[in-house]
């Protein structure tokens, strides 16, 4: 018997519970072994200096907002177009795999600098790095989930005449919703940090750059602050795709987090 | 590999024809030549006088598996109408068709679940009147009731007649179970082993209409006796 209200709690209380013990744990040990503010502050600290630098620390989310979302529609678009095409041409599969495999190999670091020589200073580099960094686990996951369809969906759909683009519609693409979400589950947080690492690079704006603004100050506090910024926008990227799963993937069971 | 050799079968208007045979004798690929799942690798299948291809695409005949193979995120009217969608039907028309096909497998008032929601025989009835919402004039069932108990599979069973009455379609029935083909048909086909050939018809002259008690009577024994026997010889 499935209790799914009070499972949910429980589940939510406990994730809950471990973060809030790792977190005072932490606070503890740097309160208890009295560990200076430059090499690690306690997450107080570190709370305060997100609400005295808010409105900073607010107009650099922005960009990095917009990056990591232009980034996320655009590598996971085309990667769901592309596993798409893998499933109904093998040949395109077996001519464009090793190649999307290549490029998971290049280093972004590498080619960020690279990238900013091509597009710009701007939005663009920054949107193509987090498109890059969450293109390759989609494109695995979807070209599995297109292909999860039963052999009996199949032959059913086969002998009610459906054509290639009804059964995609009707079977493939719904069947593959429970691997689409688990791709944007680390999409979601992936693409934040592909943002904030190209703007590190070469930015002067978004979080990423006020990372290095930081360091360069030696504002560590500062530093801390965006990083749990940083991490915050991330949770919340992956809460909000976990929620759309559970809205489009009712039938499943476990369409949790 | 060979499945299948010179098998010829004709299915008359409205007839209710078993094939039974030894695991692995090509029953199952009978069936999937005739609705155009497989292409033969020689010889020819029609159906009502055209290639199988032909047929499935005038959707003369419609397929019930042996897995339900409803689609889980469709409530039980939405999966009953795939058919219909896929045929490009009004959704006033498909609907309404649609809940007829239910009411006919004696689902009416799940049309609002889900599958797994189902029992298993309701799943199985539910693919049955997805099966049924094109009208077909052929239904090509592939052991649908393997997977049910053998009471639900009786009820079932007894269901079934009453739908094929009902609609008038001819039913092409493959099973493992020698009752369930005497109780259903009008005739059985005896496959032997692989490569399948036909081995033997008999033609199972039970009255109609054809209760449940009539599977108790000296005459359905003597029938089912007749089809292990001949299923016996078969497998050799």
């Amino acid at each position: 018997m499935r209790i799914p209200g009070a499972r949910v709690w429980l589940r939510w209380l406990g994730g809950l519970g471990g973060l809030a013990a790792f977190f005072l744990a932490w606070e503890i040990a740097v309160a208890v072994l009295q560990v200076p503010l430059y090499v690690l502050p306690a997450p107080s600290s570190i709370w305060r200096q997100v609400l005295r630098d808010w409105p900073l620390l607010l107009r650099h989310l922005q960009p990095t907002a917009i990056e990591a979302f232009g980034g996320f529609v655009l590598g996971n678009g085309g990667a769901i177009i592309l596993a798409a095409a893998f499933v109904h041409w093998p040949p395109v599969q077996r001519a464009l795999f090793p190649l999307a495999i290549g490029l998971r190999t290049i280093p972004l670091v590498a080619i960020t600098p690279l990238l900013l020589v091509w597009l710009g200073y701007g939005y663009a580099p920054k949107i193509v790095i987090a498109a890059l960094i969450s293109f390759f686990p989609t494109l695995v996951n979807m070209t599995r989930g297109f292909a999860a369809m039963d052999q009996q969906s199949l032959e059913l759909m086969h002998t009610i005449s459906a054509s290639t683009w009804q059964t995609f519609v009707k079977v493939r693409w719904p069947a593959s919703l429970p691997y689409l979400f688990s791709a944007l589950k680390i999409a979601a947080t992936s693409c934040v940090l592909g943002a904030v690492v190209a703007e590190w690079i070469g930015s002067d704006r978004g979080l990423g750059y006020l990372v290095v603004a930081a360091t360069f100050e030696f504002a560590i506090a500062r530093l801390w602050a965006t990083i749990a910024v940083t991490s915050l926008l991330a949770l919340l990227a992956f809460l909000v795709v976990a929620a759309a799963e559970r809205f489009f993937v009712p039938w499943r069971d476990d369409a949790g987090i | 590999m060979e499945a299948l050799r010179d098998v010829s079968l004709t299915v008359a208007e409205g007839e209710f024809v078993s094939i039974i045979g030894p695991s692995g004798c090509g029953k199952s690929t009978l069936l999937r030549l005739a609705a155009d799942v497989l292409a033969p690798s020689s010889g020819e299948v029609k159906v009502f006088g055209e290639t199988p291809a032909t047929a499935r695409r005038a959707r003369a005949f419609s397929m019930v598996f042996q897995d339900p193979a409803l689609l889980p995120w469709r409530t039980v009217l939405a999966n009953v109408e795939l058919p219909l969608e896929v045929a490009r039907m009004g959704q006033q028309r498909r609907r309404e068709r649609a809940i007829e096909a239910i009411a006919l497998v004696g689902l009416s008032g799940f049309e609002g679940a889900r599958p797994a929601q189902l029992s298993g025989g309701m799943r199985q009835r539910a693919a049955i009147a997805r099966a049924l919402t094109l009208q077909p004039k052929l239904l090509l069932m592939d052991e649908p009731f393997s997977a049910v108990d053998e009471l639900t599979r009786d009820r079932l069973n007894q269901e079934l007649l009453a739908i094929w009455t009902r609609t008038g379609a001819a039913i092409l029935f493959v099973t493992h179970s020698i009752e369930e083909a005497v109780y259903l048909s009008d005739r059985i086909v005896v496959l032997t082993g692989r490569p399948g050939q036909v081995y033997s018809e008999l033609r199972v002259d039970l009255p109609r209409p054809r209760s449940l008690e009539i599977k108790r009577t000296p005459a359905a024994f003597e029938w089912s006796s007749r089809a292990r026997l001949a299923l016996e010889e078969a497998s050799r």
